[in-house]
């Protein structure tokens, strides 16, 4: 009676906690497994894969742990006991067999998908893709557009349904580029150019994050991503030039500047090559 | 410059939270030198257990620097959970974001270097001579030298609590953040004399078991006859030897380029932080599994005991374990796909973590089938193994998922990487170490511990630590980064107050702990272990006393099977003859760890603060001792063998 009630009670918990995780994430937006964009999706579907064939292992160890505990428990006697036994073939081969079709499977999946979604390879699409340049500063994101002219900060608009090619530096610390509504993330490296190439399928607002420390102001280190029609995007071009200050290289130099928290800024860029000029800056240092 | 390089008053300037860390910690040592003054213990203390080299009290020390250790880190951990349950949108939370960065460097360093490693080399130190049949270790003033190094480096931490500051940037310390240019405090110099010291200490272990092993088993004991735990052992020392070597010259060029402007790991002027990650990582992906290996070796000791029944497959066993050591090597760039290496390079690396999950699955399924058709014995020991196979199967399996890096791209550096670690590390290596000292704490204490009280903290921790990191997996697949001292997002809010729920519960599994060991020691009486084999055991060191002679074995015991005092327990009683006793060759103590351990940690402290002048003479200090020690003719000496008659025959009397 005490025992039964015992288990009852677990079980209830248990249930309880199910019961409270899945209404938690029917009521949230859970970003990586909600995606927005044809990468994101790519990769959500990966984890599910990935996570189904690794079920087919993780189930019988969890199923086979309760029931032989139990089963050979001290104060059963009727199972059997065979102290000397401690070898067979069969099954160990079963145990180096299974998991390994199944770690095949995967990596078969693993180098598919490496390819598939490298951050570096260009996306495939009728509409003529927008290059947006992306600098981490200590700490705030800083977007230079040197097709249309300008640049942001703390905030990145882009068109829907149009490839973004990301071109990523850093003058800070090592920081790392991540929507992840969108998709996987690359680090921003000073000295360095890494790419990543990124699409959104729907007009939408995504946050965007620093996912590797940076020093002090790394937690405010966020932005803002949105997706917008074709029209607006222009429109919003335009808007931006007419209404923002110039982003000569003293502004730069006094963005560079440590500062928290920043607020969405918009600029008129004045050195169409300042992403190439914050590179070499590091090739061939002044000092 | 000044007599004190760059320590001034100003060092000493703290918050009060620091202040009150500060003080309790001050308060501890007082307390702990008015003890020793008051029961006049001092002599003791000196020539009992600081200098001493038997491999026994070196595993104790080991395990009590390592306690202190893991209360520091708890610490941290629950002040961070305190900070991120209330630290959103307009609340700033209690701890500055300097404070709060300091707070997660401290507990991954503090977990991983003087926690995880402390424990693991004490329970070998402990255990493995034991077992192989050996009076001591291959070098015992080595082992000494490696333990006060070892001690040297936890200092470190629990230093710059009081003077300076400790490291903000991440228990990996990366380039260019860790350099002088972001970095120019002393934190990033605590953090590198306390992983080169210790380092060194770990290293010096490494070879010192790895002859051990090789060397000092007893006769008959061939490779294929020792105990799982001593091979765990020995593929833990390879890794060690291996990778330690890559640690010490990584931080010595990050020092350099604190120090002299070397510019090795720097953006600019030819320098390449990428191949800090690298070198670093190349490191810290072997150090894994010193971590763990040891573990499935304690689990492989426990489970045939508990089952009565000998260890399935134990060949299969020997092999996973070669083969993870082997596979350590090559996949340290899992850790960071997201810089960029080309997919041929992420998918090689990809596909070779996943190999990984293959040996560690087999050593899974053994120790399950160990228990199939045996007599399962449900003690503490074993509610632990239960509880790791859950927590290490659900982070092995997460593990797996982020080998492949398409997938690795949305949550590397997320909550959902933070989860996976504590699964295999706190669910893996903790849960291991808490069987390991369950099961081996009559051998060295000489009676059990509670075992309701064992089990009351086990569901604490099993059922806490569940609540305080499934909630992380979540929150990264909400998009929730690592090391955060602060977020805007409220919807996360309500999985951080879970998961200090969760640190909370954890915390009455700890309160257990404490209790089960004041309670087992005042029932002392009623719990003794007079036959040395408490649990019905089949490895050697259970054939020793409880606790054991600090000989270890009046007669080097003779192998010739697997599970060799399982053997002996069942052979024909006829053999038995009257012993013999023979004088016994045994190494002397010597206080030479214990000076060059504290000049160490003086040659770090004087480098952390520029005080150039100390740093030279403690260095000429260390080479002093050195020297002395070569030219000791007095290091060894012989016990009697009626010396040895007499605490035989009195231990047999008790």
């Amino acid at each position: 009676m005490k025992k039964a009630f015992k288990i009852a009670l677990i079980l209830l918990v248990l249930i309880g906690a199910v019961a409270a995780s899945i209404v938690f994430i029917s009521n949230h937006n859970i970003d990586v497994l909600e995606p927005k964009g044809m990468i994101g999706i790519k990769e959500r579907d990966l984890i599910y894969t990935a996570s189904l064939l690794m079920l087919i292992v993780v189930v019988p160890v969890f199923i086979l742990t309760w029931f032989l505990a139990w089963r050979y428990r001290e104060s059963n006697l009727k199972a059997k006991h065979a102290p000397d036994w401690e070898h067979n073939q069969i099954a160990e081969y079963c145990w180096w067999g299974v998991p390994l079709v199944i770690i095949a499977i995967l990596a078969v999946i693993t180098w598919k998908s490496s390819h598939e979604l490298n951050p570096f390879k260009p996306l495939e699409s009728d509409k003529k893709p927008i290059t947006i340049q992306v600098v981490a500063l200590q700490w705030k994101w800083l977007f230079i557009y040197p097709e249309q002219g300008i640049a942001t900060v703390s905030f990145v608009e882009f068109p829907e349904q149009t490839p973004i090619n990301f071109e990523i530096t850093a003058d800070a610390p090592m920081n790392s580029f991540w929507i992840p509504q969108l998709g996987g993330q690359i680090y921003a490296m000073p000295a360095m150019r890494t790419k990543l190439h990124l699409i959104a399928d729907e007009v939408g607002t995504f946050k965007g994050v620093s996912a590797n420390l940076s020093g002090e102001g790394f937690s405010g280190m966020t932005f803002t991503a949105q997706a917008s029609l074709d029209a607006e995007f222009t429109q919003w071009v335009q808007s931006v030039k007419q209404s923002s200050p110039p982003l000569t290289l003293t502004e730069y130099n006094r963005l560079v500047e440590p500062s928290q928290n920043n607020p969405v800024t918009t600029y008129v860029l004045a050195e169409s090559d300042l992403f190439d000029q914050i590179l070499m800056k590091y090739m061939m240092p002044s000092q | 410059m000044s007599l004190f390089g760059r320590l001034t008053i100003e060092a000493l300037k703290h918050d009060w939270i620091e202040y009150l860390a500060g003080v309790s910690m001050l308060l501890g040592a007082i307390a702990v030198i008015g003890a020793l003054t008051y029961f006049k213990r001092w002599k003791w203390l000196w020539t009992e257990w600081l200098t001493s080299v038997d491999h026994k009290k070196i595993g104790v020390m080991y395990i009590i620097v390592s306690t202190i250790m893991l209360s520091k880190g708890l610490i941290d951990a629950l002040m961070m959970r305190a900070q991120q349950a209330f630290a959103v949108g307009d609340a700033a939370g209690y701890l500055t974001a300097a404070h709060y960065q300091q707070i997660f460097t401290a507990h991954g360093v503090t977990m991983i270097f003087f926690v995880g490693m402390g424990f693991v080399f004490g329970i070998i130190n402990l255990v493995l001579p034991l077992q192989i049949g050996a009076r001591d270790v291959a070098f015992p003033f080595l082992n000494s030298l490696s333990f006060w190094l070892f001690a040297a480096g936890s200092m470190f931490v629990l230093v710059s609590l009081v003077v300076g500051e400790f490291a903000a940037t991440g228990w990996s310390s990366y380039p260019p953040l860790a350099g002088i240019k972001y970095n120019p405090g002393v934190g990033v110099d605590y953090w590198l004399w306390s992983v080169q010291v210790s380092g060194a200490g770990t290293l010096l272990s490494g070879v010192n078991f790895f002859v051990t092993i090789l060397k000092m088993r007893c006769p008959g004991m061939t490779l294929m006859k020792m105990p799982v735990f001593v091979w765990a052992t020995l593929a833990t020392v390879v890794l060690v030897i291996f990778a330690f070597p890559i640690l010490t010259a990584t931080a010595a060029m990050l020092t350099t380029d604190r120090l002299l402007d070397t510019r090795i790991f720097t953006p600019d002027y030819g320098g390449n932080p990428m191949m800090y990650i690298n070198l670093f990582w190349a490191w810290g992906h072997p150090e894994v599994y010193i971590l763990v290996l040891p573990a499935f070796g304690i689990f492989s000791e426990i489970v045939p005991v508990f089952s009565h029944k000998r260890l399935f497959g134990y060949t299969s066993m020997i092999w996973a374990l070669v083969a993870i050591t082997f596979l350590a090597f090559i996949v340290w760039l899992h850790h960071f796909f997201t810089m960029g290496a080309g997919a041929n390079v992420n998918a090689f690396f990809g596909i070779m973590t996943m190999v990984i999950a293959l040996p560690t699955g087999v050593k899974v399924f053994n120790w399950l089938f160990t228990m199939f058709r045996g007599r399962v014995q449900l003690t503490t020991p074993m509610y632990w193994f239960l509880g790791f196979v859950i927590t290490f199967t659900i982070g092995g399996a997460a593990g797996v998922l982020m080998s492949i890096p398409a997938a690795d791209f949305q949550v590397h550096n997320s909550l959902f990487l933070i989860a996976h670690f504590h699964f295999v590390i706190l669910g893996g290596v903790l849960f291991g170490i808490f069987a390991g000292y369950t099961y081996w704490f009559p051998k060295f204490a000489g009676f059990k511990l509670n075992e309701k009280l064992g089990k009351y903290a086990f569901w604490c921790w099993l059922v806490g630590f569940l609540v305080a990191f499934i909630p992380l997996y979540l929150l990264g697949f909400m998009g929730a980064t690592r090391r955060l001292d602060h977020y805007a997002t409220p919807e996360w809010q309500p999985l951080f107050i879970v998961a200090a729920v969760g640190g909370m519960i954890i915390l009455c599994g700890v309160g257990f702990q404490v209790l089960q060991l004041l309670v087992s020691f005042k029932q002392r009486h009623e719990n003794r272990d007079l036959t040395g084999d408490p649990w019905n055991g089949r490895t050697l060191e259970w054939s020793t006393k409880s606790p054991p002679p600090f000989y270890n074995f009046a007669k080097t015991p003779e192998v010739h099977q697997r599970d060799a005092f399982w053997i002996m327990k069942h052979a024909k009683p006829s053999e038995i003859k009257p012993p013999q006793y023979h004088d016994l060759h045994m190494p002397t103590n010597t206080g030479m760890g214990v000076y060059i351990g504290a000049l160490s940690f003086v040659l770090g402290f004087a480098m952390i603060w520029h005080m150039f002048w100390l740093a030279i003479l403690s260095t000429l200090g260390i080479i002093a001792c050195a020297i002395i020690r070569l030219y000791d003719k007095h290091t060894e000496f012989y016990i009697p063998a009626s010396e040895v008659e007499q605490i035989e025959t009195r231990q047999q009397n008790i």
